[in-house]
């Protein structure tokens, strides 16, 4: 319960999703220069 | 009348000022640790240089890190706030990918101009700095000017080398080499906010820096077999060649240094505010280049204004944001946000302060055990094996500007680890 508590923190926190989609894009920018 | 008591903290270094000196220090590691990707030219695609440089950073991690905080500390701190091992992952994997990017930068446009390029990770650092942690909240407008002008300044200074760049037609893919540099700078700018994340909970760096080294490893070598031929990467074919790999692994250990300098600078002064300082690492970065391997030589005179001039402009534009140091508003800003941080996540607020003034509660954990020394002894092992079987690279080095470079990396290491150890215990 308390992992699914602390998840569900983490996934609701802007702190942790702007990483998480800039290092999505970066990862599309590599192929594309690849 | 002055206690004994008064006259030690009148005497103690701010924590501001010990912010200052760990970027500074990092600046200079940092800017030589990328010195090694020139192998690039060598004939090995960016992914292998990566893998090696990762491969190195980890195995640097457990060398003399281990000896300031062994790893029993080390694995109580990431236990007690396992949700930051996900923000530590990320850094890594966003490290993995802003380094890839920077050798294809370096492949494309050279040392010399990619690295400022992607220098301008500060103004990104800077953005998510003011949105995400409240940084320069409450400021007085000394500050905000400072900060605004030097933001301004650093890219105008990165225009400025990118025109540099592309009049001076640097290879066939100068524009590529540029979009990579700009997403390298991205990567890196954004890599800080899972730093000051952890720092704002309490985390020690040497901690945050475990976790971190796991995520990079595995992203870059997920980047190398998905990207890179597979097995038949020329990343196998040089791991088979210990007289190349020790350069690259040194460039790993160096990076290791300047990082763990750079992540109690982001601790000390914040993103905003570290990430331009430790930026300098653009001089030392441009003085490998262009002193050690002479990447300047030939150039044409409009050419060398346009760098060394976006070189100048961006490095006071960094000092003017360095100088702006935290008003009581800001700090009081800042503490809502660690408050905002133990609420969310269940930490203990009064653990959480005095962790961000370099004191920790418990220290007793920090006592190394007899597998910290066997761990710090194989590392080291690795590395004595690969220097005794090193070649010097198939490059040309000029030795006496490499001897000075070398003489001032380690002067540097020496006062910034007297610093740090003096004033928090490298907490």
């Amino acid at each position: 319960m308390k992992a699914r508590k602390t998840a569900a923190a983490i996934l609701t926190d802007g702190q942790f999703l702007v990483p998480f989609f800039v290092a999505i894009a970066a990862a599309a920018l590599l192929i594309f220069l690849h | 009348m002055t206690t004994i008591a008064d006259k030690q903290a009148k005497h103690r270094l701010s924590l501001h000022g010990l912010g200052v000196i760990c970027a500074l220090t990092a600046a200079v590691w940092l800017g030589a640790a990328e010195a090694p990707t020139k192998l690039v030219t060598a004939g090995y695609s960016p992914f292998a240089i990566s893998s090696a440089m990762v491969c190195g950073v980890f195995l640097s991690r457990w060398t003399f890190p281990t000896l300031l905080k062994g790893t029993a500390y080390v694995f109580a701190d990431l236990a007690d706030k396992k949700h930051l091992i996900v923000w530590a992952l990320l850094a890594g994997v966003l490290w993995a990918e802003g380094n890839t990017l920077t050798v294809f930068a370096v492949r494309d446009v050279g040392l010399a101009v990619a690295f400022p390029l992607w220098n301008a990770n500060s103004l990104i650092g800077l953005l998510w700095g003011r949105v995400l942690f409240c940084e320069l909240k409450g400021a007085n407008r000394s500050n905000i000017a400072k900060v605004v002008l030097g933001a301004v300044a650093i890219a105008l200074a990165a225009i400025m080398l990118g025109f540099s760049t592309v009049s001076a037609g640097v290879g066939q893919h100068a524009m590529r080499g540029v979009i990579a540099a700009v997403g390298a700078a991205f990567c890196f700018g954004t890599m800080y906010v899972p730093y000051r994340k952890a720092y704002l909970s309490g985390m020690n760096p040497l901690s945050f820096v475990t976790a971190f080294t796991v995520g990079e490893v595995a992203m870059m070598l997920t980047l190398t077999f998905a990207l890179d031929h597979g097995m038949h990467s020329s990343a196998v074919r040089l791991f088979h060649q210990p007289g190349l790999l020790f350069w690259l692994f040194l460039g790993g250990c160096m990076w290791v240094v300047g990082d763990l300098f750079q992540q109690f600078a982001a601790k000390y002064v914040g993103i905003g505010r570290g990430i331009p300082l430790s930026n300098t690492n653009q001089l030392w970065g441009l003085a490998w280049g262009a002193l050690v391997f002479g990447e300047l030589a030939g150039a044409t005179h409009e050419r060398l204004l346009m760098v060394v001039g976006g070189s100048i402009v961006m490095i006071l534009g960094a000092l003017a944001i360095s100088t702006a140091v935290a008003s009581d508003q800001e700090q009081h800003a800042t503490n809502e946000v660690v408050m905002r941080e133990c609420d969310r996540y269940g930490l203990d607020y009064k653990k959480v302060a005095l962790s961000q003034q370099g004191d920790e509660f418990d220290r007793s954990s920090s006592a190394k055990r007899w597998w910290d020394y066997v761990i710090v002894i194989v590392s080291t092992g690795i590395f004595v094996w690969l220097g005794v079987k090193a070649v010097v690279p198939p490059l040309q080095m000029n030795l006496h500007w490499l001897g000075v470079l070398t003489g001032l990396l380690l002067l540097a290491l020496a006062a910034g680890t007297y610093c740090l150890g003096r004033r928090t215990n490298f907490e």
